[in-house]
């Protein structure tokens, strides 16, 4: 980095993943220190509290402690050494505690320290209370996962804390301090979950205002947290991702849980239920006001229209809208929530996911007509000019009346369409990756790298055609989905996509291992040009009839009659056999 | 194929083949009867398969109608043998397997 980066710092800080990390290295003292302010605003408690918890330091150390290793991350350049490509920079942090706390050990040079660098009021004595209060358990300690949920959990927590102290001033600023009373009493309290209505009569407002305060706090606490998200070298990601995941504070939980849910004040929608997490957004059941039924809303994580998330949940939208088909989930609505997220409504489907169905499914030909009703679908969309590109058990669905759908089709393909370049965003399952660096390739398929070269790699590892892993989007056709659906049905009949054996596990018959073995050959060509033609031989397998996956020798021939016409040709020889018996004995 | 047709076919077929069975037998008699047995067996065939036909399109029950077509194959061939007072064994077995097959096939 030039020293131009940092001579313009202004009175903000730019918005960019590694902003306080890059103003903390600003030759600009000003901005250094408002820099090294923000940081220790969101890190001090969580290091104070890991000292005392993990290292069992009496607070007085404690707070020596904290407040050196602040002043070291200046002194010592430990900033410099980061590198947001390796960890994220609580983890970092974590670890440079543990190495400064055991450093000063065995130098054995504690001495009192602060005074010139921190510009922050330590309130250690209210770190102490929040210490008494949280449940740690000392067995844990030799974790290493539990030592990273103790720091990140509290990093969440001071990070919320300041947003909340943010809110506050805020709302004082707008005179507005009602709605903060109200979203403190609703979102912050850790007991029971108070009503609207009891806070209508508590506050002497009307549920509609109620509902329009909570909301509007919401939406600027979010504003807020991802801002100081934003500043202090985090991401959405993060922000709205997994890693949050394990917070069991109930008052955490709500916060997060309020921030996230969307604002559909202005829409024809009621929210009821957040029903799953996707790769793009999160999607809940609603109430159409207007037709008065139940959907589905997906709405996107990330709020504004122009990002290349936002066109990838349109396109899915408008894909969707195209493809009208019982075995498709029909889309209702697309349209912009009032917070500024894209959302669109598809119909409400009640049912288990296909993996989860399909333990309730022993008989192989009830698997195999499921697998039908499947193919049905994408050979439809493929007849109307759509890859799906990211077929699944996770992105089927099975209904109450045993109706398949197929779901999620963010990651489709328009045939003869120019494809997003930039779909990079990783779903919890791994179902968007990134294309590994050829080191990485023999390595985990699961890992998230760097891209490299042409085309973003978009798909499931093990359901994903060799031409899509190697990203040569272009070429990709329906025989790329074909590949996906071979998987799958090995999936369906063996319990996992790849044709590797499961000690244990079921044995698959020669045709339909045949059929399995064609779909998913490496080389498109050698494939079934059509997912019709893959039914087909499905079809003909359940019919008892010879694939055209597989040839058979003429013994194989007449045990596949014999199993057809068992019992006919059974009562046909016990006729036969009665009939010479009754000959024999009239001749005698 | 219609399942009352299917019946009465199977059970017409299979109905002569079973008379036709009666030309192997040693007693000259019985050889010199053989028309009166193909008719007689091919008409019970008839309305075994006819009445088999007819319970497979109102019940999907492959039990119940090997348990009908075998019921009706010994019934039919019951009232044969009582009328000729002899070869109890060599018509009821064969007609009731006969009934057996055609209540097989009607709800396959």
């Amino acid at each position: 980095m030039s020293e131009e980066d940092f001579q313009h710092g202004g009175d903000r800080f730019p918005l960019t993943r590694r902003s306080v990390i890059e103003a903390v290295r600003s030759i600009d003292e000003e901005e250094r220190d408002r820099a090294l302010e923000a940081l220790c605003a969101a890190y001090w408690k969580p290091v104070y509290k890991y000292v005392r918890w993990r290292w069992n330091r009496p607070a007085d150390v404690a707070q020596d402690l904290t407040q050196g290793f602040f002043m070291g991350l200046l002194e010592r350049e430990l900033l410099e050494k980061f590198d947001a490509k390796k960890s994220r920079l609580r983890t970092y942090l974590r670890v440079c505690v543990d190495s400064f706390v055991s450093n000063e050990d065995k130098a054995g040079r504690r001495h009192k320290r602060g005074g010139n660098v921190l510009h922050v009021a330590l309130d250690f004595v209210s770190a102490e209370e929040e210490l008494g209060a949280t449940v740690m358990d000392p067995a844990l300690i030799p974790s290493p996962e539990s030592l990273e949920e103790f720091f990140e959990k509290e990093w969440v927590r001071s990070l919320f804390a300041l947003a909340v102290e943010d809110l506050r001033e805020l709302c004082v600023a707008r005179e507005r301090e009602r709605t903060f009373h109200l979203f403190a009493a609703y979102d912050l309290e850790g007991g029971e979950k108070i009503s609207y209505q009891q806070l209508s009569k508590e506050y002497g407002i009307s549920v509609t205002d109620v509902t329009n305060a909570l909301a509007w706090a919401r939406r600027e606490f979010r504003r807020i947290a991802l801002e100081r998200l934003r500043e202090l070298c985090g991401s959405e990601e993060e922000w709205l991702g997994r890693e949050m995941k394990f917070l069991s504070d109930k008052a955490l939980e709500r916060l997060r849980d309020g921030a996230e849910t969307p604002d559909l004040a202005g829409t024809r929608y009621r929210l009821l239920e957040r029903v799953a997490r996707g790769g793009m957004g999160v999607v809940y059941t609603a109430e159409d006001g207007k037709l008065q039924r139940r959907v589905a809303l997906k709405v996107l994580d990330v709020p504004g229209t122009d990002g290349d998330l936002a066109n990838r949940l349109i396109r899915e939208a408008r894909v969707l809208a195209a493809l009208e088909h019982p075995g498709i989930v029909p889309v209702h609505d697309v349209g912009t929530l009032a917070d500024g997220r894209v959302f669109y409504t598809m119909k409400f489907v009640e049912g288990n996911r296909l993996d989860k169905y399909i333990e309730s499914v022993a008989s192989f030909p009830d698997r195999l007509r499921i697998f039908l009703r499947i193919c049905d679908a994408v050979a439809f969309a493929h007849a109307r000019g759509v890859l799906h590109r990211d077929l699944k058990p996770a992105n089927i669905m099975v209904g109450p009346f045993g109706e398949v759908l197929v779901m999620d089709w963010g990651l489709a393909k328009i045939l003869g369409a120019e494809v997003s370049s930039g779909a990079r965003e990783a779903d919890p399952e791994a179902t968007v990756f990134e294309k590994p660096k050829p080191a990485n390739i023999a390595g985990d398929a699961t890992e998230i790298s760097v891209v490299t070269g042409h085309g973003t790699v978009m798909g499931t590892p093990g359901y994903m055609s060799p031409e899509q892993a190697r990203g040569d989007v272009e070429h990709l056709d329906a025989r790329s989905d074909i590949y996906a659906l071979g998987a799958l049905l090995r999936f369906l009949l063996i319990g996992q996509p790849e044709m590797a054996p499961v000690p244990g596990g079921r044995r698959l018959d020669k045709s339909l291992a045949a059929i399995c073995a064609k779909s998913t050959a490496a080389a498109p060509a050698e494939r079934y040009p059509s997912v019709q033609e893959m039914a087909l031989d499905v079809s003909r397998y359940l019919d008892g009839l010879a694939v055209g996956a597989r040839r058979e020798s003429a013994f194989e021939k007449a045990g596949r009659f014999y199993r057809r016409y068992s019992v006919a040709i059974l009562l046909i020889a016990a006729y036969l056999f009665m009939r010479i018996i009754l000959l024999l004995v009239s001749r005698r | 194929m219609n399942k009352i047709l299917l019946g009465v076919i199977l059970g017409a077929v299979l109905g002569v083949f079973d008379g036709l069975t009666a030309l192997f037998t040693p007693d000259p008699a019985i050889r010199a009867g053989i028309v009166g047995i193909i008719v007689g067996s091919t008409g019970k065939g008839l309305a075994a398969g006819l009445i088999c036909g007819l319970f497979a399109r109102k019940v999907r029950s492959m039990a119940g109608g090997i348990a009908l077509g075998l019921f009706l194959g010994f019934l039919f061939a019951l009232f044969v043998a009582l009328g000729v007072h002899n070869y109890y064994v060599r018509i009821i077995i064969p007609g009731s397997i006969v009934g057996l097959i055609v209540g097989y096939a009607t709800q396959k």
